[in-house]
């Protein structure tokens, strides 16, 4: 196993651990670390196939864009989230189950 | 060797992530995660990635999700425990996620890393950054003014029928 198939395996195990995380975790805030596990398998990707050429950088920018999404995306999140607890007085998902304003 | 190293602390700190029951626990193994990934940044030749990876992630997300945590938890001694549900489910959609790509990534053939290392290759992110990738540096700039906003505006927002139970 070269370093190559190492680190798309590491990326690969990444991503199914954010889909599982995604799937049985009860706690919206650990759903949110889920999404954040899975971009960043998807940034170690960017980064490994733009270090076969490095000198075109595309990775690189790819990846620091998709870090920044990240940020944005976790802060609408969060925002999202504290508006359901202080509605619902929880966060657990699998009680809030109605969509009635 | 380094290499090895960092990607099995990025592994073992993913799994704890996903079988631990205390959420104070998922988001310090998700600390370790984001280190170790930053760390195999810096060995890939990505030190801006690297840098930027510490600073936005470990620094802002993870700060953002221990708020959270303490904001939404009633917190009383208790320890915070959340529990799984679609045991089944997610062991089966983590086995064939992680067996279809983790077998595209056994198979790859398409090339590897050069061998020498590129030499200045983070002055060369700066120049790029500053001229190719410009607009699109400046765009997201305002996207990220617009979701500080919008995300005060969700958060902040007043009303008057507040708390159901």
């Amino acid at each position: 196993m070269n370093e190559m198939q190492l680190l798309l395996g590491t990326g690969a195990f990444l991503f199914a651990a954010g889909l599982a995380v995604i799937v049985s975790k009860k706690n919206a805030v650990m759903v949110l670390m889920g999404i954040e596990l899975m971009l960043n398998a998807a940034n170690l990707n960017f980064i490994v196939f733009g270090r076969m050429h490095p000198e075109w950088h595309q990775g690189q920018f790819f990846a620091l864009f998709v870090i920044v999404l990240a940020a944005a995306e976790a802060a609408v999140g969060l925002a999202l989230i504290l508006r359901v607890y202080r509605y619902f007085r929880t966060v657990e998902l699998d009680k809030i189950n109605q969509m009635k304003g | 060797m380094l290499l090895w190293l960092f990607c099995i602390l990025t592994v073992a700190s993913a799994a704890l992530l996903v079988i631990t029951r205390s959420i104070l626990y998922g988001a310090y193994s998700l600390v370790i995660c984001l280190l170790s990934l930053a760390a195999l940044y810096v060995l890939l030749q990505a030190e801006f990635v690297g840098i930027t990876q510490l600073m936005i992630y470990v620094g802002g997300i993870i700060i953002l999700l221990l708020f959270a945590i303490m904001l939404t938890n009633k917190l009383k001694g208790e320890t915070l425990i959340t529990s799984h549900y679609n045991r089944i489910f997610a062991i089966l959609l983590f086995g064939s996620a992680f067996l279809c790509t983790g077998w595209m990534a056994v198979n790859w053939h398409g090339g590897s890393f050069p061998d020498r290392a590129i030499p200045e290759l983070m002055h060369a992110t700066g120049v790029y950054l500053m001229s190719v990738y410009l607009f699109p540096m400046e765009v997201i700039a305002v996207l990220l003014l617009i979701v500080l906003i919008g995300a005060l505006t969700i958060a902040g927002e007043k009303t008057g029928k507040e708390g159901r139970r």
